[in-house]
């Protein structure tokens, strides 16, 4: 009977999947919740099937370490993986639905923070890579402090991963560890003004920072209780930045391992945790040096993370934004771009989105002011005058801008603008229709 | 003065002394941002025109209690004598007596105004519009609230709910005010989509400051400001 039910689930999740499909929309979700609705015990099948479970989850970067984890194992290895970041219980399921083996050499999955409870209930990671935690949609998610023991408290006996940057995350007092992190480098900063979180986890003191690499990942020391970033396994090291290229080196201290001058095509130092946390799980997988290094350099983000596409004699680049780390860390990356460019922001405020706008706020929008050669300005979305107001409040001089309409108006913006660079700046709900606009370009 | 800005930030509230700094600027008045912090000297605050109050995360606010308990006595001759407070949520709880908890614990307030805070349930969580009491043009104010704790006084009200919960979801009032003191549980952030009420705010210290009884006031180019104002009340009403 039981058996009966999973083949039926199984059934009605594809089916879903395939009307979805010849109607040209998302699947990314429906089909698992279906399945799911009809044999409730799928996760527990997911979890006989895989040999070894990863999981990822923190605020930012699940979706790449994701794919790069992917990326480095999937050759010679069979995998299941939700690589299109719909990472709650129905989107692991349509992942399983999309690529059903009787068993899996690894799961690799990323995990939305609030789907953790019900997901480790049936699925047991024996990895847990942690990314880092900012403020992120506290409409759904609640507070900083909430989703750090929402983290922590999932890894239960796990072998983690933790980013030693993050303070908060490297209080994590588990037996099982080991610590990654990124060195100090040319685009370190000394101040940063986008900062969730500033006391020490331990005694509640203020923290002081030698450098900050990512919102408050940075080099910490507590002068109370001496609490500090405990010493790392994993680190890149060596930090090259060449015409929007990172070349680096990847040292792991404990087998002295080290991988040197990795070539890195994507900007954003935040990447740098994510290829860090990637390498160190490939290490321990036992994959080769010079595969991994092959592996890194050749990774195409093609998920709306800083994704480039060439349309025509110009280049659209598409950053997914969601919380105020990201968007600072996204504008900074603009900023060491020379070529002439237009900048589209379109804010939504979907459930998916977070309904509080508020959080554009907390982003600093003065690093616009840095940017170079900004051609054109375009804000678009749901909440566009939101987004326009924060940039007039911003140190950047709003003058010369254009609401739009970006499913109607996103071709003739990208045709007719003289940039060569085009950035496109969607929140969640946006991505997927921006990218489906831009495919659609590139076809043409 | 911005009230311990390093906890006292929550939802993008930092947005609020950007636009008070902004429109000063646009108009020619110099103003000057202190960040009230640890180790300020408490005779700092007697010089501030007007105060903001934020509210934090639970662990971080009790990181701030401790701080803020000393200077109650200080805040609330300076409320008294009439100086502009903008305390925001966590912030306006603060101003209370007690903030009762989920498990009939009792958190004291400040105590400088005679109201409690009681944890009833669901948070209200979504986007809020009100009708200010205050005598000022447009009448809306649109926000974002957020919040656990349902708050009851006797005090005027900052508004009427037109559109969400406010102070506890049932009476139909929204913050309070006190002289100059506005307490309300609206971010968004709260001043720059209602530009009429940091306006507000800034000619009340300006009349304060200088002693004037009615002061003329620059107007300034606020399209972008009403047509993000009006888009809530659009999408939400």
């Amino acid at each position: 009977m039981r058996n009966l039910r999973f083949y039926i689930a199984i059934f009605a999740g594809n089916m879903v999947r395939f009307l979805l499909k010849l109607l040209r929309k998302d699947a990314t979700s429906a089909p698992g919740k279906i399945a799911l609705k009809i044999y409730p015990d799928i996760l527990k099948e997911i979890d006989k099937r895989c040999k070894l479970k990863i999981f990822i989850s923190g605020t930012n970067g699940k979706t790449t370490t994701n794919n790069l984890i992917h990326w480095l194992i999937n050759d010679d290895k069979i995998v299941l993986s939700n690589l299109k970041g719909s990472n709650m219980a129905n989107g692991l399921v349509g992942a399983f639905l999309n690529n059903i083996k009787k068993s899996y050499d690894v799961g690799c999955f990323e995990v939305d923070e609030g789907s953790l409870p019900r997901v480790t209930m049936h699925l047991k990671p024996d990895i847990f890579v942690t990314t880092n935690i900012f403020r992120d949609q506290l409409d759904r998610y609640g507070e900083l402090d909430r989703v750090k023991d929402l983290i922590l408290s999932h890894i239960n006996g796990a072998l983690a991963l933790i980013n030693a940057d993050d303070p908060n995350l490297a209080s994590y007092n588990g037996e099982k560890k080991f610590y990654y992190s990124v060195d100090e480098n040319a685009l370190s900063r000394l101040a940063n003004v986008t900062l969730d979180s500033r006391f020490c986890p331990i005694c509640n003191n203020q923290l002081e920072y030698t450098f900050y690499n990512v919102g408050h990942l940075g080099k910490y020391v507590c002068n109370r209780c001496g609490y500090k970033n405990p010493e790392s396994r994993f680190v890149i090291t060596g930090i090259k930045n060449e015409d929007g290229n990172f070349i680096f080196d990847f040292v792991d201290r404990e087998s002295g391992i080290t991988i040197q001058n990795i070539r890195w095509r994507t900007g954003g130092i935040y990447n740098l945790y994510n290829v860090c946390a990637a390498m160190s799980v490939g290490v321990l997988l036992g994959i080769e040096t010079n595969k991994i290094k092959e592996r890194v350099e050749t990774f195409i983000n093609r998920l709306g993370r800083m994704e480039e596409i060439k349309i025509g004699d110009k280049k659209v680049v598409i950053s997914l934004v969601k919380n105020p780390v990201g968007m600072t860390e996204t504008l900074k990356t603009i900023a060491e771009d020379p070529y002439p460019k237009a900048i589209i922001f379109i804010l939504n405020d979907n459930a998916a989105d977070g309904k509080d706008v508020s959080w554009i706020w907390d982003a600093d929008f003065d690093i616009l002011s840095e940017i170079k050669d900004i051609r054109s300005l375009f804000f678009g979305g749901k909440r566009k005058e939101d987004i326009a107001l924060r940039v007039k409040y911003s140190s950047f001089e709003l003058k010369n801008f254009e609401f739009i309409d970006f499913e109607k108006d996103l071709k003739k913006v990208i045709s007719l603008t003289e940039a060569y660079k085009i950035y496109i700046l969607p929140t969640y709900t946006a991505l997927f229709k921006t990218k489906k606009i831009i495919e659609s370009l590139k076809k043409h | 003065m911005n009230m311990f800005p390093e906890a006292l930030n929550l939802y993008g509230d930092r947005g609020n002394i950007i636009t008070l700094q902004k429109r000063c600027e646009w108009r020619g008045i110099k103003a000057n941002i202190v960040e009230y912090s640890f180790n300020s000297n408490q005779e700092i605050l007697k010089t501030a025109d007007i105060i903001l109050l934020g509210g934090a995360s639970d662990r971080e606010q009790a990181i701030m209690y401790s701080q803020l308990l000393n200077l109650k006595d200080l805040l609330k001759s300076l409320i008294e004598d009439g100086v502009c407070l903008l305390a925001i949520c966590g912030g306006y709880q603060l101003l209370g007596e007690a903030y009762i908890d989920a498990n009939k614990r009792v958190i004291k307030g400040l105590g400088i105004l005679d109201f409690y805070t009681r944890s009833e349930g669901k948070r209200l969580i979504g986007n809020i519009v009100i009708e200010t009491t205050l005598d000022i043009f447009p009448k809306t104010v649109v926000g974002y609230e957020n919040h656990g704790g349902r708050t009851y006084h006797g005090f005027k009200p900052f508004g009427n709910v037109l559109k969400g919960s406010g102070n506890n979801g049932r009476d139909g009032f929204e913050g309070l005010i006190y002289k100059n003191v506005i307490a309300t549980y609206l971010h968004g952030p709260l001043l720059p989509k209602n530009p009429h009420i940091a306006d507000y705010i800034l000619k009340r210290a300006l009349e304060r400051k200088y002693a004037l009884s009615k002061l003329e006031f620059q107007k300034l180019d606020d399209e972008l400001e009403y047509m993000a104002h009006n888009r809530v009340k659009e999408l939400y009403m």
